[in-house]
């Protein structure tokens, strides 16, 4: 078969950019063995059909052309899958995710598909136009490509972390009768004073400072407030048992500064753990604004 | 599907029987002991937190 080799090579170069771009980390997701079977199988179909791509369009066969690009799109119902799965599971995290997050994540995992297209249509074409050199010329000038392509393209995807875009400091928590009061702003009303007690001994507190009016805005954002409470309880783990709400970590907003001020009670007290997960927080996607590319945003610095 | 109420005050603890009224629980407490006490027992009970109204008078609201 003329074309083996680039389809086979598009195959599994989108393959193994799917595999590249699969992390597994703090947040166990994909969740590992099932949830990566399920990502590397669909990068394989993604890359088979950025692979085949190449040949159907030497050969004219511009039906197969439209036939693969109406299967491309079908990867439009990962996104639907994972906000499904994590929408299901929400109800069993002590700390919910928020539905900022979860499409952020959706959102993710239907973009990677499309870069491991991209990739094995980059290796598709590039072996293509390698077709009089040996076999080797082309596998090598193959593998540049994928390995070049898939780092671009996942180096392009990376957002930003809370740590890019705030300066992150500890505070001091302490009660004005049954409220809880970090750096000045008066996050939640504590009834119980074991609860109180609870919190003086092993709680911590963060101000969550921003670097500008961007990012100001930014954290203003609800469901980022939220991502930071999930993201950093699954880092450094909570103090808390179903049902103890006074317990359940607080992201607040001081409205004249527009800095976050967050107070958790985690498993272990380290402060210098808590700054570094809260600097380790993804910034939404959905949650970044730019006031300031606005005529009225400037005007209001 | 199970559904629960948030936002909502879920049952009240008071010392004093004149600063509240109107419909929902009451559970009424002889001293300061017996209000946190009885507050706690709801709290966990109710998977509910407890807020205090600084006038003798603890609420639960589950959020």
């Amino acid at each position: 078969m003329k074309y083996l080799i680039t389809v086979i090579m598009g195959a599994l170069a989108g393959f193994f950019a799917r595999w590249y771009m699969l992390r597994r980390d703090y947040r166990q997701y994909p969740s590992y063995p099932q949830g990566w079977a399920i990502h590397l199988f669909l990068g394989f179909i993604g890359g088979l059909i950025g692979a085949v791509i190449v040949p159907s369009f030497l050969e004219q066969e511009f039906a197969a052309v439209s036939f693969l690009l109406l299967a491309a799109s079908q990867f439009r119902e990962v996104r639907n899958a994972e906000r499904n799965t994590l929408a299901a599971v929400e109800s069993t995290e002590m700390v919910s995710r928020g539905n900022a997050y979860i499409e952020g994540i959706a959102r993710v995992f239907e973009a990677r598909n499309y870069l491991a297209i991209w990739v094995s249509l980059a290796v598709a074409i590039t072996s293509e136009l390698l077709a009089q050199f040996s076999f080797p010329v082309r596998i090598i000038g193959g593998l540049l490509v994928a390995c070049g392509s898939a780092f671009v393209l996942n180096r392009l995807m990376q957002g930003d972390y809370v740590g890019d875009i705030a300066q992150v400091r500890l505070a001091d928590l302490s009660f004005e009768g049954p409220i809880l009061v970090v750096d000045g702003v008066k996050m939640m009303n504590v009834g119980l004073a074991q609860a109180r007690q609870v919190y003086e001994e092993r709680g911590l507190a963060a101000v969550i400072a921003p670097n500008g009016p961007n990012t100001k805005a930014t954290l203003a954002n609800l469901g980022q407030m939220q991502a930071i409470a999930h993201d950093v309880s699954a880092m450094i783990g909570i103090y808390m048992d179903v049902g103890e709400q006074e317990f359940t970590p607080l992201v607040r907003r001081e409205p004249s500064t527009g800095k976050l001020v967050f107070v958790m009670i985690p498993s272990a007290q380290d402060p210098e753990a808590f700054i570094a997960a809260i600097k380790r927080v993804p910034v939404l996607e959905g949650a970044v604004r730019k006031p300031l590319t606005s005529k009225p945003g400037r005007m209001m610095d | 599907m199970n559904i629960v109420t948030t936002k909502e005050i879920l049952a009240v603890v008071t010392l004093d029987r004149n600063k509240v009224a109107g419909q929902g629980l009451v559970f009424y407490a002889e001293n300061e002991e017996e209000l946190s006490e009885t507050a706690l027992l709801l709290a966990r009970v109710l998977a509910a937190a407890v807020h205090d109204l600084k006038n003798g008078t603890m609420i639960l609201v589950r959020h």
